[in-house]
């Protein structure tokens, strides 16, 4: 589906997510509390991490595509080896700034998203072939323990996949039948792209500190398909407790949740394996052993299960090169053996391991059981009470059974319990923050969630859920604007199906926030401290904006930068992502109101100081 | 203070189609264009925290010529020509004489804002053309004397001689503003507001003279060949660059002083230059510079990276999307930030006691 459709471009090389940390602790947000040692450095003692701004205090927030090489072209007949598109390398724009990485809410870090991110395609004289626009998407099937040995950011392992829109095409510059092919097979002029994102280094004395490793590919966009993941075979690892299956989020058997689809043109079924197998420590891809990819004859075998040949069809054997991950983006093609052909719309895929004895196998891991899957489009926004159009947000969510659409799904969404933010103790203890940690999802009632009728979509296995803010929602995290909610959405009854540990909603709810007519500095100050105490890349690198004599003298560029409504925009700051159209709307006032009661000032140097990124007076000269 | 290579005197006075004086304007922005480098270089060798009077003032003049820039080439395309600031910001090589001058005068090197650097190279390019003596000298300076001895005509000469050969071809009918493009020059006014030139378009002999004008009087001061000198920049209250620049090498303000030879001295508050504030950078720094595969490396590039990204959208700007100034902005401010990354890091990183690694504007050395 989509990218995993033909004719399909893979690349590989590397990322950049220059993510900025101080805002990781959620107590950093409340000023009176605030010390200066939350913008260093985290710090290891023997007896244990100071975090102080953790890993990353002076990020920028820049997500870039670095080094990227077009690997593999693949149509239907296989591998394109002659065209010149293999020449090409994936990157950036080259007139715009870079594109950002951005977390929802320090209490849910969990749907980093890209914004701003301009992809562009160039040929070996660095002409630019093709550009599009990323179109923003949190990264999904986050996991821990890919790397083997390695713990935190660096062993973790995620997929972003979105479109690329506003596509333009410089073909004129390369003669490739291949990319002629993909421009005409994608609908709607969009491209979709899919960045499998691993072995980030998040240590600051490495050469490599903020750059991980990147496998992608492109393809074409059919309408009506889900444009952030693939609604196909969706295969869940789980484990039982109770009777109860829940996602294995500890990837007990090397292998967490990935996604394929049968491509009925080729006989195939294209199986996305990047974002799946376990790796080493230097995030190489490990051999697991033999695992064969079947069709389970009988549905209801269940993972664990001990099958013999007579269970299943077997359709080939998983590979574990390098080469499979690096060059074909780590999506394996298996045909679809002839025995296989009446089996496979309605019967489970399955990949099997030996046994120790060797003469039978064992269900290692299958599609969801039912076949079923359920997933949202979108499903980490923003709800503000603010405005009248910010309030609520509809989400389309998919459902689908062995990949078929399933019709008229009944779905259900509930609210998660009232849970505690969960912040690291800092050693030694006085350097962890004081500020008192908040709950989340209280309170329960402030969201609703309907799901809607509409018998034309839900035919189509296609179901809108409707959600909703308060009227009025006050502040119950204190010191830091809104709530951090979680729902969980499945189907209802007893049909549930085990989903990925993360794939739920997240909704940042703002605090109802009435902003004075006429703002002063004392109704601005507790928001520019705040900004100023998160991000020091801009507070100390540029300037203290938490001082009123320096916001002041720099009111032209402090107008500019929030009132830059374009969420999509690459220049739209990440930290404006943060605010409530009230607030947000306060901070304009008060700058238009001091630039316009504000005398000419007579130095060139304060005149020009306030409207260029080189020129901030960062203590604003006496006049002459 | 710059002086002009005599050839291009004498083909500008010869010139008799606009198309030359094209070239000559594409000269005109190449060199403002070079002294942003020069200036920024300056400006991100200021440690964190330290010499902010001296970080003010550089930084004030590095965003005037960024002024001048958009002045020049808003004549540029007043006269029917098209800036390619891409391919011209990546051929600066340094160190360098400013293109049009001569070799034997100033050679512009990229470096730390030491009080050597701020006087032979920041104050050589901006000496005014005068006679008099200036505030801070004894005498009449040595590279004046040298110009005088040997002819040189001055910018401000150059673009004198530029507005009399519009002004010339004008009428003899060749309408070198017949097509002055405004939809594609740059309004200054959201940018460098409360400029004397308005908003800084061109379309006639007028205009042209009053952007002109600005230009000069910023650079060198108001009223230049006069004596005494008005060192301001023909706003109340501001300096030209040459004074500015003076302040920081001279440690103290200017003021008025009556027992000044030019009714003006160095002797004001203190204008702090520590040496200990100001990073020991590599001198006409590279990518090249940098060990492939490490961090320096790394932010080195990434920094350069953001510079042609930053000519780039300029390039666009001022060849039919104005708008996209906004764009230039925005990468501007990552300019800034990267190079706060590369300088953290020494040059060499066997070598942790030699230079600090300098956010470089160009690819490679530029060949002995």
């Amino acid at each position: 589906m989509s990218y995993l459709n033909f004719p399909r471009l893979a690349f590989s090389g590397q990322f950049q997510a220059d993510v900025s940390t101080v805002n990781n602790d959620t107590r950093h947000f409340d000023n009176d509390t605030f010390q200066e040692k939350f913008q260093d450095f985290q710090t290891q003692h023997s007896y244990g991490t100071q975090y102080n701004g953790w890993w990353n205090p002076v990020g920028t927030g820049i997500f870039r595509l670095n080094d990227c090489k077009i690997t593999a072209l693949l149509g239907p007949d296989g591998l394109a080896a002659n065209d010149l598109a293999l020449g090409c390398v994936l990157g950036n724009a080259s007139d715009q700034p870079s594109g950002k990485l951005v977390d929802l809410d320090p209490d849910w870090q969990l749907a980093s998203s890209i914004y701003g991110l301009s992809v562009t395609l160039t040929n070996a004289n660095g002409v630019i072939v093709m550009q599009g626009d990323y179109q923003p998407n949190p990264f999904r099937d986050l996991w821990f323990t890919r790397a083997e040995g390695l713990r935190g950011d660096s062993a973790a392992s995620a997929m972003f996949q979105s479109v690329l829109t506003n596509v333009q095409w410089n073909l004129d510059a390369i003669h490739s039948p291949f990319l002629q092919e993909l421009k005409a097979a994608s609908q709607e002029g969009l491209l979709s792209i899919r960045l499998t994102t691993y072995g980030y280094q998040d240590a600051k004395d490495g050469s490599g500190f903020t750059y991980g490793k990147l496998v992608g590919a492109i393809g074409p966009v059919y309408a009506h398909e889900p444009r952030s993941f693939v609604l196909g075979r969706r295969f869940m690892p789980y484990l039982m407790s109770d009777g109860v299956a829940s996602f294995d989020s500890r990837s007990t058997r090397k292998i967490t949740c990935f996604s394929a689809v049968v491509d009925q043109a080729t006989h195939t079924v294209q199986l996305d394996l990047s974002n799946a197998l376990s790796t080493d420590a230097h995030f190489a891809i490990q051999d697991l052993g033999s695992r064969q990819l079947v069709v389970l004859k009988n549905p209801d075998t269940a993972q664990d299960a001990v099958v013999g040949p007579q269970d299943y069809v077997l359709l080939g054997a998983l590979n574990y090169s390098q080469d499979t991950q690096n060059i074909l983006s780590g999506i394996q093609a298996f045909k679809i053996a002839a025995e296989a052909a009446g089996l496979i719309a309605n019967h489970p895929l399955a990949l099997i391991a030996p046994t120790p004895s060797g003469e039978q196998s064992c269900v290692v891991i299958r599609e969801g059981m039912g076949g079923l899957e359920v997933r949202a489009e979108e499903f980490a926004f923003r709800l503000d009470p603010n405005h009248p159009d910010g309030n609520d947000f509809e989400s389309t969510v998919y459902a689908a059974q062995y990949g078929t659409p399933l019709a008229n799904p009944q779905l259900q969404v509930v609210m998660n319990a009232p849970a505690p933010s969960e912040m690291p103790a800092s050693a030694p203890a006085e350097a962890t923050p004081q500020a008192a940690m908040s709950t989340n999802n209280i309170p329960s009632l402030a969201i609703t969630a309907t799901v809607k009728d509409d018998p034309v979509l839900n035919q189509q296995g296609v179901v809108q859920i409707g959600f909703q803010g308060p009227k009025i929602m006050n502040t119950p995290r204190y010191y830091v604007d809104g709530q951090l909610y979680t729902l969980n959405y499945n189907f209802s009854g007893n049909q549930t199906t085990v989903q990925q540990q993360f794939d739920n909603y997240a909704v940042l709810l703002f605090s109802t926030f009435a902003a004075p007519e006429t703002p002063s500095w004392k109704d601005v100050e507790p928001i520019l401290t705040q900004y100023a105490n998160l991000y020091p890349v801009m507070s100390k690198g540029l300037f203290d904006f938490s001082k009123q004599a320096v916001a002041d003298a720099n009111a032209h560029i402090m107008y500019f930068v929030f009132s830059n409504m374009d969420v999509n925009d690459p220049d739209y700051m990440p930290v404006t992502r943060d605010m409530s159209y009230s607030k947000r709307k306060m901070l304009i006032q008060y700058f238009a109101n001091v630039m316009a009661s504000a005398p000419a000032p007579k130095d060139t140097q304060q005149r020009f100081a306030a409207r260029c990124p080189m020129g901030f007076d960062r203590q604003p000269t006496a006049p002459r | 203070m710059l002086s002009i290579k005599p050839e291009f005197m004498r083909r500008l006075r010869a010139a008799t189609t606009v198309a030359e004086v094209q070239s000559m304007v594409t000269a005109a922005y190449t060199l403002e264009l070079a002294t942003i480098p020069t200036y920024l270089t300056g400006a991100f060798s200021v440690k964190p925290g330290f010499n902010p009077e001296a970080l003010a003032l550089v930084q004030s003049v590095a965003y005037e010529e960024m002024l001048h820039l958009t002045l020049a080439c808003n004549l540029l395309i007043a006269i029917g020509g098209t800036p390619a600031i891409l391919d011209t910001g990546l051929s600066l090589e340094f160190p360098t004489p400013l293109p049009m001058c001569v070799d034997e005068g100033l050679t512009v090197a990229l470096g730390a804002m030491t009080p050597e650097q701020v006087y032979t190279v920041f104050m050589g390019i901006e000496h005014p053309d005068t006679q008099a003596i200036l505030p801070g000298e004894q005498t009449v300076s040595a590279l004046m004397l040298q110009k005088q001895s040997q002819g040189y005509e001055s910018i401000g000469d150059f673009y004198q001689a530029i507005l009399d050969k519009l002004a010339e071809l004008e009428a003899s009918g060749l309408a070198p503003f017949g097509q002055p493009n405004l939809d594609n020059q740059v309004d200054i006014r959201p940018w460098f507001p409360h400029v004397e030139c308005g908003d800084g378009k061109v379309s006639n002999m007028e205009t042209a003279r009053a952007i002109v004008a600005v230009i000069l009087a910023q650079g060198e001061g108001a009223q230049i060949g006069d004596d005494p000198i008005d060192p301001h920049g023909g706003f109340a209250g501001s300096f030209a660059h040459y004074f500015k620049f003076g302040e920081i090498y001279f440690g103290k303000r200017l003021v008025a002083d009556a027992q000044a030879a030019s009714g003006w001295s160095y002797s004001g508050a203190p204008v702090a230059l520590d040496p200990e504030g100001v990073y020991r950078f590599l001198p006409n720094a590279a990518v090249s510079d940098y060990v492939p595969g490490t961090a320096v490396h790394t932010a080195a590039a990434d920094f350069f990276n953001s510079y042609k990204r930053l000519l780039t959208s300029l390039d666009q700007v001022f060849n039919g999307a104005p708008e996209k100034l906004k764009s230039a902005l925005a990468i501007m401010y990552e300019l800034k930030l990267l190079a706060q990354k590369v300088v953290q890091f020494p040059a060499y990183p066997d070598q942790p006691a030699s230079y600090v690694a300098a956010p470089p504007f160009m690819l490679n050395k530029k060949p002995a």
